[in-house]
């Protein structure tokens, strides 16, 4: 569609006729605030969208008015043009006129639906009823709130799509299946396809069963494993019975009891043998163990004489060589002594000649430095002497300087004045003389006069000279410069400059002097003359030490060094023997030591034996008067014959023992024994047990675990089939319900690529390197700059509204490709930008213009002003009188 | 003068029927007592002299509420019952025959859970009884009959639970053996068995009544229960079968083809009687298109509402979405693409999902059809 021209009158505020001719491309309606420009968006939309007889357009009246609210346009579709007028309130009239063809009233909203496809309604139609130009047309203050497609736009777009993209669109029975897939599995589902409660439910009700069904079966196989215990234990019990097997086992016992019987009697015997046998053992012992003490004494008594006479000869020995030892003990003192006299011998010649080298050291070092300290004196006293020379000397580099420039400027004067003086030359002839100034002059005289003078001419007269000029000033100022000279020299008592010059010499002269002998002073006694005095002092108290210590005069000769180190090779040779000898002394003092100590010690030994022998002797006299040594023998002998015999009887009751096995018979009767009990045991035990299943097996009979298991098994059948069911159904509806939604993005994905497609130029200018990701119906879910994502709610007021202008202006870009132009309204639609933005809106506008109609409604007259495009001001279209629109 | 006795066998009080499950299985089980009414009332029209029950009453270790409900159902005869205890109700420790004392028993019913004999009508009817006291018996229990002595002149009946292999096929696993000359070796009039679920003739003197209600797919002449007279002691008895049951168990298996095929299926089930009173397993296979099995599940949805259970397995039958199927619902864009991909999907036998592809598609074209 293309608007041509557009004329209103009295609709709301637009009283006035306003007639309005348009553009194919950008038209740029200007109109301040309140002017009605979106009245006029509203007008358009009454007389397309709204039924010509609608009860609510006397709200389009003016306020208070009963007028007409009259709206005619001229628009093409399909390069069909066409003319609509619409008359609201009574008596309501619409016409089309299309060439020679003309429709009235319904008819009229008939064919506008059919060519503009929108939904028509009763009453004021809404945006969203007007199907594409719903959506292309924007109303004031609603560009940041997105873009809002409405099902009869949406159809138009997909029949202009037509077999690009027709073929994948499910249609509205494709969002029917969808819908009705979707909502049914919800009762397994969540809408993202997770199994929801109930399904979850529904498997934990298997879960549950199957578990009690375990529950019961496991209760069952108890019980069904007491009846096999019944009936094993009944059976055995039967068997223990049939086969006498408690009896066989009493008898068993009873023999096995009767043997062990015989052996323990054998046993008896046996002890009473035993106990003889050591009786007589005993009898041997005490036999052998007197005899061997009675040895034990006799060889005691041959130990200890042995003894004694061994250490008695030892003593002996030991007396002389204790001699021996004292002897040499006493010669080794004396070479230790010899020795130490050396030593101290040395020591007092060492000390003499230490004493002599300070003395010869101290001496050299006194004199040296009383040397330095009279030359430090003397450049002291040197020093003095010019820097009093220097100090008669009071003139400065500066006085020096002034005085020259004093001169200097004194010379000047006098030959500015001489410049200026009035130079007389005479030629006189032989003879002749004259005076100037009492001065007589003959032959060529040149003279010079700076202020009157005569020139008396013997003989003819007097010539007076009077020099021209400002002589008086000249004079003064030489008279002042001279005088400033003379007053300067004189003050100092010096003549000229150079006289002062060559006495400033002089001062600086004795100045180098003084310097030379402080240094001089310094190299002399370079920590001063009062240090260096100090040393001199500290050198003769040392020197008189040192002469103290030197007992006698000085020795004769020089080379006390060499001397020194003589002496005291001498003394470590010396002291080497020393200590060698006293070694000698100590290892010969150890073994005299040792002698005494084993003399001492075999002294004591001898002393010890002689009184146990003594002691031993007497003990061995005593027994033999009790019992002699061979009474002792015979005793042994009979006690040994008495325990022969005793071994004899113990062996032959042994071996009768022995013979009847008697562990064996022992271990017979314990496992009869034990068998019998265990017989007993098990039999009172599966009597026990019978009568305790039997009890316990009636009492769980009463349960009825047979017919609970089987019931419920058959219920846990019927629950899996149910189960089974709901599964099936459930597992096909997600896998609808997944598979309709792939396909359907899918479709999606490639219906909405045009309308991307032709938005990113425009983003590109906007938003550089920008994606915008779309809904299926064309809303911009989120804008991607620089990987990252941003909702469209997130976005700024500004950017959102440039965005929703964009869509339009690329949906309008997508019919245009299809040869169906479309109109975009935007009414004062871009109003959150920055100004960069807004310049960049504005291109993007002019360029869209070129493809499709563009109306904008704006209160901003300069901002507009460099676009390209029809400018229009609203005030201007009004028309002072009115005209007749109507086609009848 | 002679004797009429009601031979029956099998009931299976209890039964839980695992393999149907659910609702059908609990109505199913409820119905047993229905079906020994019945055969109380039939006793009682005879009238009989005594109704024989051989073995198996119970499916298992019962409740006492279990056994009370039996003997209620059993209450329309007040003649002699002679119950004998089965493999399956074995008279064990902890099995409901060992607590009969504790439990309030009719006198005319006679349970008996020691082998030996029982005498009925004076002594004019000796019931030589072999009851089971564990589930397998090592031993023919009545093989000591021959030596049990009756008195002259009076009807000398057999009561027994166990296989007679030479007479069962091969493939049946005997548990307890009867020999199959019992009858003629122990001199019995009659020799009522119980055990095997049909009816079946071993002699002209010795019968298995089988199960008066079927309780499997796979049993053949089940349902009847035996009305025999004896004349006199060691005439030949005269047996009649008397059918008792309610429900008619059947396995069908159908292929399908064309879409006529669906009607003939829907005539096939019609035919099978009351509906109510089938137990049905349907195996269905072939290839359909889209609106055929919505076809298909019409029927099959109608079957499974009026049935007292039918089974429909559909594993075998593949659908394919047809040029036709996909105009009559004017499948476009991605519902379209959305039927191609479930038919790729149910085709992929390694893709998880193809076992859901069919309904899946069946549930887009019903969708599709409801939004039409």
């Amino acid at each position: 569609m293309i608007l041509r021209r557009i004329e209103v009158r009295n609709f709301r505020k637009l009283v006035a006729p306003v007639v309005i001719d348009l553009d194919a491309g950008l038209n740029v309606i200007f109109g301040n605030n309140e002017a009605g420009k979106s009245t006029l968006l509203q007008a358009l939309r009454s007389a397309f969208f709204d039924r010509y007889n609608t009860s609510v357009a006397t709200a389009y009246r003016p306020y208070g008015s009963e007028s007409q609210p009259e709206v005619t346009v001229n628009f093409e579709v399909n390069e069909i043009s066409y003319r609509l007028n619409k008359k609201f309130c009574s008596p309501p009239k619409a016409t089309l006129t299309c060439g020679s063809e003309c429709l009235e009233n319904a008819r009229v909203d008939e064919k506008l639906k059919e060519l503009l496809q929108f939904k028509a309604v009763n009453g004021q139609s809404q945006p969203r009823d007007h199907g594409l130009w719903g959506m292309l047309w924007l109303s004031q203050g609603e560009g940041f709130e997105g873009f809002a497609a409405n099902p009869e736009g949406t159809r138009t777009i997909q029949q202009a799509l037509g077999e690009e993209v027709g073929a994948m669109l499910g249609g509205e029975k494709g969002e029917a299946v969808l819908k009705q897939a979707t909502e049914d599995s919800q009762e397994f589902f969540t809408p993202t396809l997770r199994s929801n409660k109930a399904y979850k439910e529904l498997l934990s009700d298997l879960e549950g069963r199957e578990s009690e069904l375990g529950r019961l079966k496991n209760e069952l196989a108890n019980f069904e494993q007491r009846q096999q215990q019944l009936e094993s234990s009944s059976e055995e019990l039967a068997e223990l019975i049939a086969q006498r097997t408690l009896e066989l086992a009493a008898e068993r016992h009873s023999k096995a009891s009767t043997a062990v019987a015989e052996i323990e009697q054998l046993r008896s015997q046996q002890t009473d043998a035993d106990a003889k046998r050591q009786r007589a053992e005993a009898a041997k012992n005490l036999a052998v163990q007197k005899a061997d003490s009675r040895q034990l004494l006799v060889e005691s008594v041959q130990r200890l004489e042995r003894e004694i006479e061994k250490q008695s000869k030892r003593l002996e020995e030991l007396a002389p060589a204790i001699a021996r030892a004292n002897a040499s003990i006493s010669e080794a003192s004396a070479v230790v002594s010899e020795w130490k006299q050396k030593q101290a011998n040395l020591l007092k010649d060492i000390q003499q000649l230490q004493a002599a080298i300070q003395v010869v050291r101290y001496s050299a070092d006194l004199a040296r430095a009383e040397a330095s300290q009279v030359a430090a004196q003397a450049a002291a006293a040197a020093r003095q002497r010019v820097l009093g020379e220097a100090a008669l000397i009071s003139v400065t580099n500066a006085d020096v300087n002034r005085a020259r420039k004093l001169e200097t400027a004194a010379l000047m004067a006098a030959q500015q004045l001489e410049n200026v003086a009035t130079n007389v030359t005479l030629d006189l002839n032989q003879g002749i003389v004259v005076t100037i100034a009492g001065e007589v002059l003959s032959g060529k005289v040149e003279r010079h006069f700076t202020e009157p003078a005569t020139v008396l001419i013997p003989g003819v007269g007097k010539i007076t000279v009077i020099p021209g000029g400002d002589l008086e000033h000249l004079r003064e100022e030489k008279s002042n410069t001279a005088a400033a000279v003379k007053e300067v020299l004189s003050a100092m008592h010096f003549v000229s400059a150079e006289e002062m010059a060559s006495a400033l010499a002089k001062k600086t002269n004795y100045e180098a002097e003084a310097e030379s002998q402080r240094a001089l002073e310094k190299m002399s006694a370079p920590a001063g003359i009062a240090a260096l005095s100090t040393s001199v002092a500290e050198l003769k108290v040392r020197l008189q030490a040192a002469m103290a210590s030197l007992q006698g005069p000085l020795p004769a000769g020089e080379e006390f060094d060499a001397k020194l180190l003589s002496a005291n090779e001498e003394l470590a040779r010396v002291q080497g023997e020393l200590s060698k000898a006293e070694q000698e002394a100590e290892a010969l003092s150890v073994d005299k030591a040792r002698l005494a100590t084993e003399l001492a010690d075999c002294t004591a030994r001898v002393s010890q034996s002689s009184s146990d022998l003594e002691r031993s002797s007497l003990e061995l006299t005593n027994a033999r008067t009790v019992a002699s040594d061979a009474s002792l023998d015979q005793e042994v002998l009979l006690s040994d014959q008495g325990l022969t015999s005793a071994n004899k009887l113990a062996k032959v009751v042994a071996d009768a023992l022995a013979a009847r096995k008697p562990q064996e018979v022992e271990h017979e009767l314990e496992q009869a024994k034990a068998a019998l009990v265990a017989l007993q045991l098990k039999k009172a035990e599966l009597e026990g047990r019978i009568r305790d299943l039997g009890a316990e097996l009636r009492g769980w009979g009463q349960k009825n675990l047979g017919e609970q298991v089987r019931r419920t098994e058959s219920e846990l059948v019927g629950a899996k089939r149910t189960f089974e069911s709901k599964r099936r159904r459930a597992e096909a509806l997600r896998l609808l319900v997944e598979t309709m939604r792939a396909a359907k993005e899918e479709a999606t994905q490639s219906f909405l690529e045009p309308v991307i497609r032709h938005m990113a130029p425009y983003i590109d200018q906007l938003f550089p390197n920008a994606k915008v990701q779309m809904k299926d119906d064309w809303q911009i879910e989120e804008i991607k700059r620089n990987e990252l994502a941003e909702s469209f709610d997130a976005l700024s007021m500004g950017t959102k509204e440039q965005l929703s202008i964009l869509c339009r202006l690329a949906l309008a870009d997508v019919m245009a490709d299809r040869k169906l132009f479309s109109t975009v309204i935007l009414d004062d639609a871009i109003v959150f930008s920055d100004d960069e933005r807004f310049a960049r809106m504005l291109a993007i506008l002019s360029a869209a213009a070129a493809r499709s109609q563009i109306i904008f409604f704006t209160c901003r007259t300069h901002a507009f002003a460099d676009v390209a495009g029809a400018h229009l001001r609203l005030k201007d279209c009004v028309q002072l009188k009115a005209i007749g629109t109507s086609p009848d | 003068m002679g004797i009429k006795l009601l031979h029956t066998a099998d009931w299976h009080i209890g039964d839980a029927f695992k393999s149907i499950g659910g609702e059908a299985a609990v109505l199913l089980s409820q119905e047993r007592y229905y079906m020994v009414e019945k055969i109380a009332r039939q006793a009682a029209t005879g009238p009989v002299d005594a109704v024989l029950v051989a073995g198996d009453i119970f499916d298992y270790n019962i409740g006492n509420e279990t056994f009370y409900k039996l003997i209620n159902a059993m209450r329309h005869f007040t003649g002699d019952w002679v119950l004998i205890p089965g493999n399956h109700d074995s008279a064990c420790a902890g099995s409901i025959w060992k607590r009969l004392d504790t439990l309030s028993v009719p006198a005319n019913v006679h349970s008996v859970i020691e082998p030996g004999i029982l005498q009925l009508k004076n002594g004019e009817i000796q019931i030589l009884c072999a009851p089971l006291q564990h589930r397998h018996e090592s031993r023919d229990i009545t093989a000591g009959w021959p030596s049990l002595d009756t008195p002259a002149g009076s009807y000398r009946i057999g009561l027994a639970h166990g296989g007679v292999p030479e007479k069962l096929p091969p493939n049946v696993e005997i548990e307890n053996r009867v020999s199959v000359d019992c009858a003629t070796t122990a001199g019995l009039d009659y020799l009522a068995l119980g055990d095997w679920h049909g009816m079946l003739s071993i002699d002209e003197r010795t019968w298995y009544a089988g199960t008066p209600e079927p309780e499997s797919f796979s049993q053949p002449n089940a349902g009847n229960v035996l009305m025999v007279s004896i004349d006199a002691p060691g005439a030949l008895p005269r047996v009649e079968a008397i059918r008792t049951a309610t429900h008619n168990w059947s396995k069908i298996s159908f292929d399908i083809g064309h879409p006529e095929d669906v009607q003939t299926l829907d005539g096939l089930l019609s035919r099978l009687g009351d509906p109510s009173a089938q137990v049905s397993r349907l195996t269905i296979t072939g290839a359909v298109d889209v609106a055929t099995r919505a076809q298909l599940d019409k029927v099959l949805e109608k079957c499974v509402a009026l049935f007292r259970y039918l089974d429909a397995d559909l594993s075998g039958l593949t659908i394919a979405a047809t040029v036709e199927d996909m105009n009559r619902i004017g499948a476009a864009g991605f519902l379209a693409e959305a039927i191609t991909r479930l038919q790729a999907i149910a085709a992929d036998p390694n893709n998880s999902d193809s076992q859901f592809a069919p309904d899946a598609l069946q549930m887009l074209y019903r969708y599709a059809g409801e939004a039409q």
